[in-house]
């Protein structure tokens, strides 16, 4: 059994202007011990997807379909249930460790706060729980800096801090939602090098979601590609890299500026914007972006289909092919 | 040919109040410590370093946005950071800025066209309206943005293209020197490679002078023709782009680039590196001698004693380190 299987994901807004469509019949699974890397510019709904998986959308946002975790369904579930998995079999991180972290509450009380609240253990042993984890993501002097505040911390610091209290329970996902991108390269190598280590040693699953092409590179097992809140493209990471099928994947594969090759004139870039989650169209929607489009592309969903093994692509091009 | 941007020994200090315990005076922050620097017409330089290390703060220094300490800067043979707020304010006809958050550097109550247009009605003030029009659309075009679009307001516009009349309304009046301050940085990777293309479309066409402000050496990669790191207000290492990429001189230059992730997972996977350990140390309190010693993994007593000199490794390539890489 997977750990997580998701089904015919749906996640709809209700707004003033309309229905927002942020996630549309998104279906995959994740193994034990699997990096899902998750690609897709703002507005794809990446967010919105693992948003969505641990039940945390905005209140007008609703999910419809299946997401089960280690075979229990989570849509539907009370929130008292949720608040069992949510932190305890299910941690998360986010970009932006300032705001995660409550500035009013020492580290010590934010940490030891989760062991109490999960695992039932008392102040001191949960203390001493939080004092290791803080050495396993390497902060230095870890006792004397539980008692600071969030404010006293370094970004690079404070996000490792997310990452710790992330990890307390031992949980079998984590989900780390554009984890370096407010952070300056150098911490992001080390972030990322932190993340390889302590999978390693703990063995958990992790869904990241990135923009960046070569963190998904360099940690994940699989990645999705994510277009208009659906999957355009799903393969390992080798073959997705060299062996690119969906031309939207192609297309940010080409338009990333390479530090390893000379440097061209000019970049590759795909025209347009990306599209408007109100208005999404009927077609395909990188339709109106796309170099190789079709008439039928415009008027018809393209499914999912497998194209070699555990590739998948949704595109056009695929039936015309065959 | 002569220099059109020539910067002397830039500082830009800050007086901070005192914290009352162990700096019971004043503190001085060095935003921007000692900086020189030349560009040509039709160059690009660029800028990069770790958030905190001044780059930004030069480029408001340049502008005379931030107050400067000590030093020069000279556009086309005028010494400029002395003026005052008037005398400066007509030299920025030939100095433009294109700021790193496209929506925010765009008044929210002003349509497209009234953005595009105010620089020519304050500098320009004798066209007539149709001439102001004319120019405007034809700017509006030469950035890639649709006529139809003229009275939309910039909330209606997704990021590349609120970027696109940032660029827009800096190049109205037709500078010299443009200065980009990390102006792909928010956004996404398909809509920073058009704005990417279309500065350096621009730079041909106009000749411009640019400076270009990043903290991503990949895209600085693309754009530059001469490459300027900076730590902690200081430039530790100047260089032509291939120079720099292929023989980076400085430990951090090399740990900089080291550190990007490769778009390539045989080669992201099979990288043997050491990440630079520890953060950027506090600029109100900078390590004594080379500033980057104490995340250097060659440091030793020299580079707490002495500030490194000047390496000339030839043909321009400087090096501020005692060890320089080679």
């Amino acid at each position: 059994m997977p750990l997580l299987e998701v089904n015919n994901l749906r996640t709809v807004f209700h707004t003033n202007d309309g229905e927002v469509y942020a996630v549309n019949d998104l279906s995959f699974s994740l193994e034990k011990g699997e990096t899902l890397g998750v690609v897709g510019e703002s507005g794809s709904g990446k967010s919105q997807l693992v948003l969505s998986i641990i039940n945390l959308l905005a209140s007008n946002g609703r999910t419809e379909g299946s997401i089960r975790f280690q075979g229990q369904e989570l849509v539907g579930m009370k929130p008292k249930e949720i608040n069992r998995i949510r932190g305890d079999r299910i941690g998360m991180i986010f970009q932006d460790p300032m705001t995660c972290l409550n500035p009013y509450l020492t580290v010590e009380r934010q940490m030891t706060e989760v062991l109490m609240l999960h695992q039932g253990l008392d102040r001191s042993t949960a203390r001493q729980r939080s004092i290791e984890m803080l050495d396993a993501v390497h902060i230095p002097d870890a006792a004397n800096r539980l008692k600071r505040y969030p404010h006293e911390f370094s970004g690079g610091m404070r996000q490792r801090v997310m990452i710790a209290m992330a990890l307390l329970c031992q949980p079998d996902l984590l989900i780390a939602d554009e984890p370096t991108t407010a952070l300056d390269v150098t911490v992001q190598a080390q972030i990322i090098h932190l993340m390889n280590e302590l999978q390693q040693e703990f063995g958990m699953s992790i869904i990241m979601i990135t923009h960046d092409l070569g963190v998904i590179a360099g940690i994940s097992d699989n990645v999705m590609v994510m277009y208009g809140g659906r999957i355009c493209e799903y393969a390992p990471v080798f073959e997705l890299f060299q062996n690119p099928r969906h031309p939207y994947t192609a297309g940010l594969l080409k338009s990333v500026p390479r530090l390893d090759l000379a440097g061209s004139t000019q970049l590759h870039s795909i025209p347009g914007n990306p599209p408007n989650l109100l208005h999404l169209p009927v077609g395909c929607a990188f339709a109106d972006r796309c170099e190789k489009r079709m008439d039928i592309c415009t008027r018809e969903q393209p499914p999912l289909q497998e194209v070699s093994p555990d590739h998948f692509n949704a595109c056009h091009l695929e039936s015309k092919n065959v | 040919m002569s220099d059109l941007l020539r910067v002397k020994d830039l500082k830009v200090h800050f007086r901070l109040p005192g914290d009352g315990l162990l700096f019971p005076g004043h503190r001085l922050l060095k935003a921007v410590d000692g900086i020189s620097l030349n560009l040509q017409a039709g160059e690009t330089l660029g800028i990069v370093g770790e958030s905190g290390c001044g780059k930004s703060t030069l480029a408001r220094g340049i502008l005379g946005l931030a107050p400067v300490t000590g030093g020069q800067v000279v556009l086309e043979d005028r010494e400029i950071s002395r003026l005052s707020a008037r005398q400066i304010r007509a030299c920025r006809q030939q100095m433009q800025i294109v700021f790193q958050d496209p929506l925010a550097s765009l008044d929210p109550r002003m349509t497209v066209s009234e953005i595009i247009t105010e620089p020519l009605q304050v500098f320009e003030p004798r066209l007539t309206k149709t001439q102001r029009k004319e120019r405007v659309r034809q700017m509006m075009q030469r950035v890639g943005l649709l006529p139809n679009l003229i009275n939309r307001y910039p909330h209606e516009f997704s990021g590349g293209q609120c970027q696109r009349i940032g660029i827009a309304r800096a190049l109205i009046l037709g500078p010299k020197l443009l200065i980009c301050d990390e102006p792909v940085s928010a956004l996404d990777v398909s809509i920073q490679a058009q704005i990417i293309n279309l500065l350096m479309d621009l730079q041909e066409d106009m000749g411009l002078a640019m400076l270009f402000i990043a903290h991503d050496l990949s895209v600085v990669k693309q754009i530059s023709h001469r490459v300027m790191v900076m730590y902690l207000g200081k430039v530790v290492e100047t260089a032509t782009r291939d120079d720099l990429y292929r023989n980076p001189g400085h430990p951090y230059t090399r740990a900089l680039i080291e550190a990007i992730p490769i778009p390539d997972p045989e080669i992201e996977r099979n990288k043997t590196f050491n990440p630079l350990s520890g953060d950027l140390p506090s600029p109100l309190n900078p390590p004594s001698g080379c500033t980057f010693r104490t995340r250097c993994p060659q440091a030793t007593d020299l580079c707490a004693k002495q500030e490194p000199p000047a390496w000339d490794a030839g043909n321009g390539h400087m090096i501020m380190c005692h060890f320089p890489l080679r």
